[in-house]
């Protein structure tokens, strides 16, 4: 690990310290996006092998984006599948514009907004004991706490609109900009903003009356 | 990832919990993403393979499937498709929303529908031996978990479902309702305008419009779009339409086709019996015969001609052409006699090899006889219900060449599900 101090072009004068993690390689320097551009080439004449390299190169990161979206769900590992399909079927389509992975996870929100889009069973969340909230909360067993939360953040996050749904975890969990959000749903800045607020604003208002996820009510303020 | 700009948001450590708490298990390792690359690749090669399929409508592509479709059908008379294991979930790219054609080897769809080609027949088997037979141009899909719901579009299906627990877990959905299997072998036709489920051993019920229906083995249920549901007794010719189907997939690997109605009085065969003309027909005009004649009509006793009104001329089928001509050359061929009198005693006490051998020497004896057209039928309702399928399915092909125009030609058409 070592650190540098650096000048941001975008913020002059002012300088941050930049650490490097030396440990884990840097996804940047891996997979530059010009061989991107030299698979999309190959898949556009036709090279299925291409969508095989661009499924090694991309999938893990598609694949955290839908679990972010939809939440633990058996369908994600379709869903990866849809997504690079969809690539192959539209890559005609791809002008390079934007960058070609910019373009792939906006395919991925498309893929998990169809399937939010069709009718789902609710799943049923119990009212929880108090007392038994609080031994867990307490920390006997951070992991089936956390585990919980997950179900049931997610158990209303189903019960919300799918826009909304998408928009809020691609900001609060998978760490997306408004400017991202915004991209990534096709969507003009202001009305991604919009979108967080009011899902924030829901979840808010159903956390309250759930023990497990009363803790995080302050976060979702924010 | 080129653009991973993933990142907690500072002073949310809980939303960064479930945050990791999600994404734990979420990154494949090399041998993970390497197996679902493959999997990956090989749905495209099928959803090629299909939208190539899909394009048979287009006339440049057309003439290369006709090629194809010959070709499988020279590989074989049935498609089977892939058993599957246990817990297996079928797999198929979910892109094809049109219709998937299955042919040998394919996995099951799930959700997706799945049509057998208008030549072949095509089996479905469980890890519990329980089974499906389905008939050329069978529509159905199969929805998760592990399938055990058969979506039923159109077409014909003979199912021998192992007994399943109290509340059933295996379901056939048909356009008319939900047939809830209870552990039964049972059969289910139609489309969606009519429904015929026929039940044969075991027990099914069919819920439909917030109603249950409990079908008893021997009986059929009818639903027609605009009326109420009938049940009634099974019909025969429905018995051998069923054991058709299974006959085409006779040679593929599973249980064996269910023995069907044996355990059930099924209504009667309706036959169309004709009177040869009297000798002497160029003298004297032929009288009209009856059209039916009750099955239990003695050997040269009772026939339509005795019960018809008298003082009326009995001349309707002999306008037909086509019969008087068989008729005169009936009365050209002497000792050319009715062996319905000898082969249905046979069939209602269930003799059926006794009436095979019957109808055989009647053939033999008589090969352009009078009665060679409804002894054929005979012979090949006999064969099948025998359970010699193939012998039957010869049978009734041979009649339909032999007797383009005969009285049984549709009704066999429809048992072989040509």
């Amino acid at each position: 690990v070592f650190s540098s101090k650096e000048n941001f072009p975008h913020l002059p004068g002012v300088q941050y310290t930049v650490r490097v993690d030396l440990t884990e390689p840097v996804e940047e320097e891996r997979d530059p996006p010009a061989e991107d551009d030299a698979l999309v080439a190959r898949l556009r004449a036709g090279d299925r092998e291409a969508l095989g390299q661009i499924f090694l190169r991309h999938a893990n990161p598609v694949r955290r984006l839908l679990v972010s979206v939809m939440g633990p769900s058996d369908e994600v590992e379709d869903l990866v599948q849809e997504v690079f399909l969809s690539v192959h079927r539209s890559i005609a389509g791809f002008r390079g514009t934007a960058r070609f992975s910019t373009w792939l996870h906006r395919i991925a929100v498309n893929t998990a907004l169809s399937v939010l889009r069709r009718p789902r069973r609710a799943v049923a969340v119990e009212p929880e004991d108090l007392d038994r909230h609080s031994d867990r909360a307490s920390g006997v067993d951070t992991a089936v706490l956390v585990r919980e939360r997950v179900r049931r953040l997610y158990a209303i996050l189903d019960a919300m609109t799918p826009k909304r749904r998408v928009a809020f975890t691609l900001f609060e969990l998978e760490g997306r900009s408004i400017a991202e959000v915004a991209e990534m749903t096709g969507v003009a800045l202001a009305v991604a903003k919009s979108r967080i607020f009011f899902a924030r604003r829901e979840l808010v208002k159903r956390a309250r009356e759930d023990a497990y996820l009363a803790p995080l009510l302050d976060e979702l303020r924010r | 990832m080129t653009d991973d700009t993933r990142h907690s948001r500072p002073g949310k450590p809980l939303l960064g919990e479930v945050r990791d708490a999600l994404h734990s298990s979420a990154a494949m390792g090399p041998a993970r993403l390497e197996l679902e690359k493959r999997r990956l690749l090989a749905r495209l090669e099928a959803a090629e393979e299909v939208t190539a399929v899909s394009e048979a409508r287009n006339p440049r592509t057309r003439r290369w499937l006709v090629a194809a479709a010959a070709v499988l059908l020279a590989l074989g008379g049935a498609a089977m498709w892939r058993v599957l294991d246990e817990g297996e979930r079928a797999r198929v790219p979910v892109a094809l929303a049109g219709l998937w054609r299955l042919s040998e080897g394919d996995a099951l769809s799930s959700g997706s529908p799945a049509r057998v080609p208008g030549d072949r027949g095509a089996k479905i088997v469980w890890p519990d031996q329980t089974a499906i037979w389905l008939g050329p141009d069978a529509e159905i899909s199969l929805a998760p978990p592990a399938a055990a719901l058969v979506r039923f579009r159109q077409g014909r299906l003979l199912a021998s479902v192992r007994p399943v627990e109290r509340g059933g877990s295996f379901r056939v959905s048909t356009p008319a309702g939900m047939i809830v299997v209870h552990g039964t072998a049972f059969s289910v036709t139609g489309d969606s305008r009519r429904i015929a489920l026929r039940l044969y051993e075991g027990r099914v019920t069919f819920e439909h419009a917030g109603k249950e229906i409990a079908l008893t083995p021997g009986s059929e249920l009818v639903m027609e779009h605009g009326r109420s549901p009938e049940v009634r007794k099974v019909d025969d010719m429905g018995v051998l339409a069923d054991l058709m189907i299974a006959e085409r997939t006779a040679a593929l690997a599973g249980p064996p086709v269910p023995v069907l109605g044996t355990r059930f009085e099924m209504s009667p065969i309706d036959i169309v019996v004709t009177r040869p003309a009297p000798a002497g027909l160029d003298e004297t005009p032929p009288e009209r015969p009856s059209k039916r004649r009750p099955k239990t009509a003695k050997p040269g006793g009772a026939s339509g001609l005795a019960e018809a009104p008298q003082g009326q001329p009995e001349r309707d089928l002999f306008l037909d052409p086509e019969i008087e001509a068989i008729e005169v050359k009936a009365a050209e061929a002497p000792g050319d006699e009715d062996p319905a009198p000898l082969i249905e005693p046979m069939i209602q006490k269930g003799r059926y090899p006794a009436c095979v051998d019957a109808a055989d020497a009647y053939l033999e004896a008589h090969p352009g006889g009078v009665y060679a057209e409804r002894v054929q039928f005979l012979k090949g309702y006999c064969q099948t219900r025998s359970g010699n399928l193939k012998a039957g399915r010869e049978a009734f092909e041979t009649y339909l060449v032999r007797f383009p125009e005969g009285r049984y030609w549709k009704r066999v058409s429809d048992i072989l599900g040509e």
